[in-house]
């Protein structure tokens, strides 16, 4: 499919461009176990995740342990000799004893050995050593670690689950979306360039995962949860609700541009810490002139050059959201653990501060960023408890809210789908 | 902790911890002294209300200088008495979220589920 991108305007509404129905939404999908089964075998055994970056790994020898609840696997991740990144089941294929060091979820190593007898794999999961080989019986020839499916995009480490050749490589499945978004990650304030700082932050929130999506990709809410934090970044006098500026679509990736406002003033009586540290406020909207200036002014940050610009957030389907803010980046990943539990995990990126002005911001900004979570997070927990003690049968879903009518949509459809190919 | 803390960080005896027009705020360097963001925020949860006001009010009247004075350092080699200082600072951000919207020391989380830092900001 090739990108629909839209640009908001007073007549215009994204439902009927992007030919969505508007009806109400069954809540099944966001309270119900069985349905998160489906989502289980249907998306997350079948699509391309993202589960890393190679910052995390950067050098031959490192590795990561990942439990991954919806895909029913632990995995380890392994940065090559031959400087190849590749994901193994982790287990040990003597008498499936765990491959991974033990208590630990990253380091450094120059085999793999098992934590129960000491059998010895390369980085690149072929076997190496069998203390007492000739013990053994038939030990097949090409006994190794157990493989999955592993590719490196922009940085990012996806796997993909499924136990024999993929529906669709991952290039097929970034599609016109992996060509669009390609090229940021050395930019200023992102993961690959070298002055780059990162904050990584988790936790576990008590919601489904796609509610806690939702909640990141509409501004209707925030001058009613987040009043005294964001609540004048996001609307003004000429869109109180937050109108997205544009969204756009690439088969099931999606992504919105946030109204910021223009002329948002801090209230420095209010907030005078944050006049101190942060004087533009939490998301400093910033003009396009100013984007490009700051190196910024790649085509798929504020893809509509817009000066009403707060941020981007890009869905890479299923669960990871790259956020391209003026003061960096963001990348987020909804895990989900149950229908009614999930792993909130984001990494935040900024250019290294030169000055403590620029310091303090930043300081500032992950802090801040924290109370607005937090928000959000109370809110999702009480919005699932809500859903699940009621007989609430159907949500409603405004022009504002059409990122979480497309996500709606884009779950249903891979969970019918044939092949992962036919969503993309 | 504090003391000793103190005296190996200026060193000579001197028990000091803040540069010289700052000094009447050490209790408060002392107390917000955390290399990390997850330090800051657990210090902010185990202290009352009142005590973040207290600290809140102590040092915002002073949040300028202190950032005129930091002006003239080069961030990634701040003698250890300008570390202190923007330490506070950090720590003054946390308060003024417990201040400035809260109301309280911090959100609870339901259930205990809390925020837990993996990685912090390139360390100070």
């Amino acid at each position: 499919m090739t990108a629909q991108i839209i640009q908001s305007a007073k007549d215009v509404v994204f439902h009927r461009i992007m030919d969505l129905g508007t009806g109400p939404i069954p809540t099944d999908a966001y309270r119900s176990a069985s349905f998160h089964d489906l989502e289980k075998e249907r998306i997350f055994k079948r699509a391309w995740l993202s589960v890393a970056h190679i910052v995390e790994v950067p050098n031959p020898g490192d590795y990561l342990v990942l439990d991954i609840a919806a895909g029913d696997c632990s995995i380890i991740i392994v940065h090559g000799r031959d400087r190849v990144v590749r994901a193994f089941y982790d287990v040990c294929p003597h008498r499936g004893s765990k491959i991974s060091p033990a208590g630990a979820t990253c380091g450094r190593v120059r085999s793999l050995k098992c934590r129960y007898h000491a059998w010895n794999f390369d980085l690149d999961g072929k076997l190496l050593f069998v203390p007492g080989r000739d013990q053994f019986f038939d030990l097949p020839e090409d006994i190794g670690l157990l493989p999955i499916h592993c590719e490196t995009w922009e940085g990012q480490i996806f796997i993909n689950l499924q136990r024999g050749e993929p529906d669709i490589s991952l290039s097929e499945y970034l599609g016109d979306f992996g060509r669009f978004y390609t090229g940021l990650q050395g930019l200023p304030g992102h993961p690959l360039n070298a002055d780059t700082d990162q904050v990584r932050v988790q936790a576990v929130w008590k919601c489904n995962w796609k509610l806690a999506m939702g909640a990141f990709v509409e501004a209707y809410h925030i001058r009613t949860l987040h009043p005294k934090t964001i609540g004048n970044h996001y609307a003004s006098a000429q869109n109180p609700f937050g109108h997205p500026e544009a969204i756009a679509r690439w088969g099931p990736h999606t992504c919105i541009s946030l109204y910021g406002n223009p002329s948002y003033q801090l209230d420095a009586e209010a907030m005078p810490v944050e006049a101190a540290f942060n004087p533009r406020g939490y998301h400093n909207p910033k003009s396009v002139a100013e984007l490009d200036s700051a190196g910024l002014g790649h085509p798929a940050i504020n893809f509509i050059r817009t000066e009403n610009w707060a941020q981007d957030i890009y869905h890479l389907f299923p669960n990871t959201f790259l956020y391209v803010r003026t003061g960096g980046s963001s990348i987020v990943r909804w895990w989900p653990l149950s229908h009614d539990r999930m792993i909130w995990d984001a990494q935040l990126f900024f250019p290294r501060a030169q000055t403590m002005r620029q310091r303090m911001a930043q300081e500032f900004a992950v802090g801040r960023q924290r109370e607005i979570v937090m928000e959000d997070m109370i809110n999702l927990a009480a919005q699932q408890d809500a859903l699940a003690k009621s007989p609430l049968e159907h949500m409603q879903y405004g022009d504002g809210e059409v990122m979480l009518r497309m996500i709606d949509e884009i779950v249903r459809q891979a969970v019918d789908a044939k092949s992962i190919r036919d969503i993309c | 902790m504090p003391k000793a803390f103190a005296i190996s960080a200026k060193g000579q005896g001197d028990m000091t911890i803040l540069p010289e027009p700052f000094q009447d705020l050490d209790f408060w360097a002392e107390k917000w002294n955390f290399s990390d963001i997850a330090g800051r925020y657990g210090q902010r949860k185990a202290s009352t209300m009142a005590e973040l006001r207290a600290f809140y009010e102590a040092v915002k009247p002073r949040m300028q200088a202190i950032l005129d004075h930091l002006d003239g350092f080069s961030i990634y080699q701040l003698p250890e008495a300008e570390r202190r200082l923007y330490r506070m600072l950090c720590g003054l951000c946390e308060a003024s979220a417990a201040v400035e919207l809260l109301g309280t020391p911090y959100l609870v989380p339901p259930d205990g589920h809390d925020l837990e830092y993996r990685k912090g900001l390139a360390v100070l």
